[in-house]
């Protein structure tokens, strides 16, 4: 009988002892667990990235016994498009009569981090180790999104090629997270492209691309060459009715 | 890039060290293994990791909680542009910490638009507020006449110009250290009038230098968002050189993501006085609603 000894580091130990929380069934376009994944949300402006994004939070943030996760959430804003007070709206939807003190104990499970420019973006990333490792209750990782730096750090000596750039960015945000298994979901336009290819990223699990067609509203998922499209609505409560086209 | 310096090295000799080895901005520092530093510093391996938390924690954007931050939005809510059509049509008037833009073709009115809504503010709130102007077209007179039809006295008219704080700037630079130079006030109402007369000098060039300092301004945008000021640009609409001459914005699809909300104002065939504004984007109003403005003596108002 041969017993293989496998090295882990104190880091990683802590990580398989303490109980992160599973995020699972976050909306119906993310179904099932997303331990460690990346995915990656493409549209226009004005698509419902951000107002997508926000539901995500809420879901996350909401105590188990009110249909939530109770996983906490880090949110790193480049683009400044996130409205708190429609977070507190979507919270105050999905919890009917909500006080304030309910709000607050969702409110405080979020993490906002605003960044400026991507030297202090870098450091952040590692930042988030220390933070993650002593927060076991952040469950995801939000990004919004990658392309906001991007024409200050092409000048001054950057990556040019686009695509490069988010997998430059993606994956050191990857290396500082990869012993926590949290998922990370990240944002770019759909401008912000190589190539218009639909083959994803190297480091991205799934894909959703977000597209407006007058009033109505569509999300395409694709995983593993798989393509599923949703139609939903956005009014003033936030986004309802997703429903899968054929 | 975040340059390694004295209070974050501790000792001189040390980081001279790692100038010598090119290890010279702070990313360069943490992304060394922490045993190929310890050799570079002649530190021990519990110094260097201690140097590169203090560092991390240091340089990087500071971490907000997010009921902390629910508590400093909800007390700044909006202010009333005073045009009661334009109001209704943003729901309420332009929220804290936005970034609003005024896009059309020449002469439909913006400037005309910005400085009713400056106006109407510091009549009503008696706020001080920031106007860049990039053109050098910034008419007193025009204001004075404003004002005067709407029966103030001289005193009165010295007041509210007095509140107004105008920045010529002649360059891109010009705007981005004027910009910085608002960092300390607080919740200041910045309009700045016109935003694409700096940025088309860059169009034609082969380098992408233009949007690369229109990045930068952005950047400092939200910054100063975040610290509740209000913004308001005005962006020029060209016409399309194809056959469908319709209008699309100077400043392209990089700064299309950059407002929370765009106005787009056109005119409306055989009426000169009248504007037409509609919403092509926005985070929170309902999008293609549309209001009719008049421009007159008077600036800009709702009665048609």
């Amino acid at each position: 009988m041969e017993f293989k000894s496998q090295a882990e580091s104190g880091l990683q130990l802590l990580e398989r002892l303490v109980a992160r929380p599973i995020i699972k069934d976050l909306t119906p376009l993310l179904p099932d667990e997303l331990t460690s994944e990346t995915i990656e949300i493409i549209g226009d402006a004005s698509t419902g990235k951000t107002l997508f994004l926000t539901e995500c939070i809420a879901k996350c943030i909401i105590p188990q016994n009110a249909c939530g996760l109770d996983a906490g959430v880090v949110y790193i804003d480049l683009d400044g498009q996130f409205n708190i007070t429609k977070l507190v709206k979507i919270i105050k939807r999905i919890i009917k009569n909500a006080d304030d003190n309910l709000v607050k104990a969702c409110l405080n499970k979020l993490t906002m981090i605003n960044c400026y420019d991507s030297p202090t973006l870098y450091v952040t990333f590692q930042r988030l180790k220390l933070f993650l490792t002593e927060q076991s209750q952040v469950g995801l990782v939000i990004l919004d999104s990658v392309s906001a730096n991007y024409w200050q750090d092409s000048v001054s000596g950057g990556e040019k090629y686009m695509d490069t750039y988010v997998e430059k960015m993606i994956s050191s945000l990857k290396i500082c997270l990869e012993d926590f298994k949290v998922p990370i979901i990240f944002t770019r336009q759909s401008y912000f492209q190589s190539k218009q290819g639909d083959s994803l990223l190297d480091c991205v699990n799934r894909r959703i691309l977000f597209k407006r067609l007058g009033f109505d509203f569509f999300a395409t998922i694709t995983r593993r060459n798989v393509n599923l499209c949703y139609k939903f609505n956005i009014n003033e409560l936030g986004i309802s009715e997703f429903n899968l086209q054929v | 890039m975040i340059r390694l310096n004295v209070p974050l090295v501790p000792d001189k000799n040390v980081l001279n060290n790692l100038f010598e080895k090119n290890i010279c901005t702070v990313n360069d520092f943490l992304q060394k293994k922490t045993s190929n530093l310890q050799s570079v510093c002649n530190l021990q391996c519990k110094e260097i990791t201690k140097l590169k938390d203090t560092m991390t924690v240091k340089c990087s954007s500071p971490l907000i909680n997010g009921y902390t931050l629910y508590l400093s939005k909800t007390l700044s809510t909006f202010i009333q542009t005073g045009i009661l059509k334009l109001d209704n049509l943003l729901n309420g008037g332009l929220f804290v910490g936005n970034i609003y833009e005024l896009c059309g073709p020449s002469a439909c009115g913006k400037t005309q638009l910005c400085i009713s809504i400056l106006l109407n503010i510091i009549i009503t709130t008696k706020k001080d507020i920031v106007y860049i102007d990039t053109r050098n077209k910034f008419s007193v007179k025009r204001i004075k006449q404003v004002l005067k039809n709407k029966n103030m006295t001289n005193s009165e008219i010295n007041d509210i110009l007095k509140k107004i704080h105008v920045y010529s700037v002649i360059d891109i630079h010009n705007l981005i250290t004027c910009l910085h130079g608002l960092k300390e006030k607080l919740d200041p109402i910045i309009i700045i009038d016109s935003l694409p007369a700096l940025y088309l000098s860059f169009i034609g060039f082969y380098k992408n230098d233009g949007l690369c300092y229109i990045n930068h301004i952005s950047s400092v945008l939200k910054y100063l968002c975040n610290k509740n000021a209000t913004i308001l640009v005005t962006n020029l609409a060209v016409k399309n050189c194809d056959f469908t001459n319709d209008f699309k914005p100077a400043i392209g699809k990089y700064w299309f993501h950059i407002p929370n909300t765009r106005l787009m104002i056109t005119t409306i065939i055989n009426q000169q006085q009248q504007m037409c504004i509609n919403i092509p984007k926005s985070v929170y109003i309902p999008l293609d609603n549309k209001c009719i403005l008049s421009i007159n003596d008077y600036g800009v108002s709702s009665n048609l």
